[in-house]
């Protein structure tokens, strides 16, 4: 430890007088091969190797950090100015929208975020959605018949559900949809809803992953989470399959994730390449065919399991809407769910 | 006369080394809990971010709803598994070294592997095991796994291996000539077992039962997927919402509720004797009568079954779920080769640490030394933000900023400096215990009689400390092995993925037959290291 303190005080010494510029210090490593930081949300196993094509492709070095999404954010603002992300990729929009809404983002050229379909990224700039994936239940088939199966999110709330239901309330994903919900439906009936819904005792679980095989094995008969875990493991003869609601229900929310550069980045330039590549054909095929998600890229063609997604069946709520975390997990908190 | 002259000389030169000693110790805890105890602390005063959504007066974090019963059921839960570890802890330890039995190596052994696993990964496994889905719920019509006994129980299998290690290095120093003494002086088995015996394990006994209570009240993940509302929840949940402020309250609130629980342990200690033979003689082994041999098997039964073998399983049935399925495997290698690496060097740095601590308990700094349990009872992910916080204050005062913060996270510094705020504790509690064992007059009269250091210590003190060194590498390697929200926040930068990384990283995207592979090679990994070490920790 001794050693700490004296690297500390030579450091110390010999550190710039002025402090580090803030901005564009690009020149800062112009000689040297350009390192950038990522802090990813997403998982190594989804993104790892696309990155791993960045590096060849753009020739830059990438320091990929892996954590939860809202752990990641919470890093970054704490850090400031003396961050090291140039990036951050995360889980859902909603993250990235209350990071954008602090200005904690620089806002992105015009022409990239016009790549993206405008459903999924930020109206002003401050982020860019570069897949998505649907909202839905994961239903155990043999005892949830399709006739019996809800056209709304609402009914999960009916008695009917009691002890058949499970969800992941510490989850990112269930929390951001609870603001998507507290936009469609209003505070008072969100939160009749939730009541609702605890009143029928689900089965809690620690992530979404784990639904789709309890639903497979009838430990539960409805989950409710995002659609492309079941095409991981689906297998012939599967117990379990994916259901949408009605047209327009506050059920059917496409969750996006997405990127922004961190304000004061000292690697702008390369940093918008990095998210130029993720929204290029091989990126965006690969989120399509590897993860079995939903491109944002409109033309990119999906994986054959995955079924077509249709806009207008989609519920209507700005993407500002789910970055209102807060109150959501206020909520949660009030009702004893978190 | 200068015989007395150089024994005085000597005594004088210990007391100064004992200083220096004492000294060096509390620099190392000062750094290592200042820093991160401060770095929150500083939270506490200035947030230095806000969190999203409607801030909240910090004064009403204490008054929430709620609270004090979450608070309740932290120490709960936490009381239950550290008395539950204890028990069965102990009861392997005791058979392990004073019975004989058919299998008696080989269950000593296999109980100590559930140390490797994390305990949200033993918590997952068990509940889809035992759930209505599950290989052993699904035939015997069992319910999911939930809530407060069966959190209390995941978390009793995961330190009762740590207690039969403490105390198992504890027993292996004991000494047959006090006990047969003893009898022979006429005291019953019960006595003998009282006045001897007892005394000797009290120690090792309170200790680890400290740290096993320490686990479980810092513990998010088994308590996350059981179910079990406790206060690192709250917690969890306020540095999810960016109000670290917010985290630390709580954090220090979960401190100040275990302070009264050290007291506690530091009763169940006792003064903790240090004594005699340099060269004890273990006792010889009975067989036990046919009760007490089912209540072993029983207990070896518990700890395996739901600390090795329902995960084990259920790990090996993902497994062979993605080979059935002709799934692709990620190659685990260089995860595998970082874990090791990783976990040695940490291992080695933890161990050298804290034996500073418990030299200068064995001179009487105790009290300063039990400094070391303090952060232990912060959640991981607590003591990592607070150590990024602390990292931050100094590279802002020292203007150095950004490029003073980034070589901390770089170099690794902040990432060993934050296994040390977690495990420093159980590192330190078998040293503790060994060093105890060396009466330090045993030293004087080696150098009154012209030993050198070197062979002082070759000879006398080495074969003395050895297993509670060898079970204190041991635990500090397993419980780097298995760390996760330290290594994900401080290793990051430098791009370290462990295979507890893997697990989780796989785990989460419902990729369970690579999460499996990663967990199986965990388990063989540490079974590598208990076995490799196994002729240290019984060396007697």
């Amino acid at each position: 430890m001794g050693l700490v303190l004296l690297s500390l005080l030579a450091l110390s010494c010999s550190g710039p007088a002025d402090g580090p510029a803030e901005g564009q210090a690009t020149s800062e490593q112009a000689d040297e091969s350009v390192s950038l930081t990522i802090y990813s949300g997403r998982s190594e196993s989804l993104v790892g190797p696309l990155f791993e094509a960045v590096e060849s492709e753009l020739g830059f070095e990438l320091d990929v950090q892996y954590g939860d999404t809202p752990d990641l954010v919470t890093r970054m603002l704490t850090e400031g100015a003396e961050s090291p992300a140039d990036l951050l990729f995360a889980q859902d929009s909603g993250h990235l929208g209350a990071v954008g809404a602090r200005g904690a983002f620089e806002t992105l050229p015009g022409e990239l975020t016009d790549k993206v379909d405008p459903h999924y990224r930020d109206p002003d700039g401050q982020w860019v959605g570069t897949s998505g994936r649907l909202r839905v239940l994961v239903v155990n088939t043999a005892k949830v018949p399709e006739d019996a199966r809800p056209t709304s999110l609402r009914e999960l709330a009916e008695p009917a559900w009691q002890g058949r239901l499970g969800w992941a309330p510490t989850n990112g994903s269930l929390q951001t949809h609870v603001s998507a919900l507290r936009a469609v439906w209003g505070e008072d009936d969100t939160r009749t809803w939730l009541q609702g819904v605890k009143a029928n005792a689900p089965t809690a679980y620690p992530k979404n992953s784990p639904q789709v095989e309890a639903a497979h094995a009838g430990e539960i008969e409805v989950g409710w989470v995002n659609h492309y875990y079941l095409h991981r493991l689906q297998t012939d003869g599967y117990q379990a399959t994916n259901h949408s609601f009605a047209a327009g229900d506050a059920g059917n929310l496409l969750m996006v994730s997405g990127v922004g550069l961190r304000a004061g980045t000292p690697h702008r330039e390369e940093a918008l390449q990095v998210v130029d590549w993720l929204l290029g054909e091989e990126a965006q095929a690969a989120f399509a065919t590897d993860n079995f998600e939903y491109p944002t890229v409109p033309g990119t063609p999906l994986h054959p399991d995955v079924p077509p997604l249709d806009p207008t069946t989609l519920v209507d709520v700005p993407q500002s809407a789910l970055a209102d975390l807060g109150p959501s997990r206020a909520l949660l908190q009030e009702l004893g769910l978190l | 006369m200068s015989g007395a002259g150089a024994a005085a000389g000597g005594v004088r030169a210990q007391a100064a080394r004992a200083g220096v000693l004492a000294w060096a110790a509390g620099l190392v805890l000062v750094v290592l809990i200042g820093v991160p105890l401060g770095g929150l602390l500083g939270a506490l005063l200035d947030p230095p971010v806000h969190p999203l959504g409607t801030p909240q007066p910090l004064s009403a974090v204490l008054q929430q709803a709620g609270l004090g019963s979450l608070l309740l059921t932290s120490l709960a839960l936490s009381l239950v598994a550290a008395v539950g570890s204890v028990g069965l802890g102990t009861a392997m330890a005791w058979a392990e070294a004073r019975w004989t039995f058919p299998g008696r190596r080989a269950l000593s052994l296999l109980a100590l592997l559930p140390l490797a696993m994390p305990s949200y990964v033993l918590a997952a496994t068990v509940a889809q095991a035992l759930g209505p889905g599950g290989w052993v719920g699904a035939p015997l019509g069992l319910s999911r796994p939930s809530g407060f006994w069966s959190a209390a129980l995941v978390l009793t299998v995961v330190s009762a291996p740590l207690v039969q290690l403490v105390v198992g290095a504890a027993l292996a120093r004991q000494s047959a000539a006090e006990e047969e003494a003893a009898r022979s002086l006429g005291a019953s088995p019960a006595r003998v077992f009282r006045v001897v015996v007892f005394p000797r394990l009290r120690p090792a006994v309170g200790l680890s039962g400290l740290l096993a209570l320490l686990y479980a009240i810092s513990d998010f993940g088994a308590v996350a997927v059981l179910d079990t509302p406790v206060l690192t929840w709250r917690l969890y949940q306020a540095v999810q919402a960016q109000s670290l402020a917010r985290a630390a309250i709580l954090g220090f609130a979960l401190l100040g509720a275990t302070l009264p629980l050290f007291v506690l342990a530091r009763m169940v200690r006792g003064r903790g004797e240090t004594g005699s033979s340099a060269n004890p003689r273990p006792p010889a082994r009975r067989r036990p009568t046919t009760p007490a041999l089912l209540g072993v098997y029983g207990v070896f039964g518990l700890v395996l079954g739901v600390g090795l073998a329902l995960p084990v399983i259920t790990m090996g049935a993902w497994v062979w779920g993605g080979v059935d399925r002709g799934l692709e495997f990620a190659a685990p290698w260089s995860s595998l080769g970082q874990t090791v690496v990783l976990g040695l060097g940490a291992a080695v740095v933890l161990v050298g640490l804290a034996a500073l601590p418990a030299r200068a308990a064995q001179r009487g700094g105790g009290r300063v030394a039990d400094a070391v349990f303090l952060t232990s009872a912060l959640p991981g992910v607590l003591v990592a933000f607070g150590l990024m916080l602390g990292a931050l204050q100094i590279a802002r005062l020292t203007g150095a900023g950004r490029a003073l913060y980034g070589w901390l996270l770089a170099s690794g510094l902040l990432l060993m400096a934050g296994y040390a705020a977690r495990f420093l504790a159980e590192t330190f509690a078998p040293l503790r215990t060994a060093f105890d064992r060396v009466d330090p007059r045993l030293g004087e009269s080696a150098r009154v009689l012209g030993a050198s250091r070197w062979r002082w210590w070759r000879r006398v003190e080495g074969p003395l400390v050895a297993p509670g060194v060898a079970a204190a590498f041991v635990l500090a390697l397993l419980a780097v092995l298995k760390e996760l929200p330290v290594t994900l926040l401080l290793g990051g930068a430098m791009g370290v993925q462990t295979l507890a990384f893997r697990v989780w990283d796989r785990y989460r995207e419902a990729l369970f037959h690579d999460a499996g592979l990663a967990g199986l090679l965990l388990v063989g990994l540490a079974l590598v290291a208990l076995f490799g070490t196994l002729r240290w920790r019984r060396h007697v």
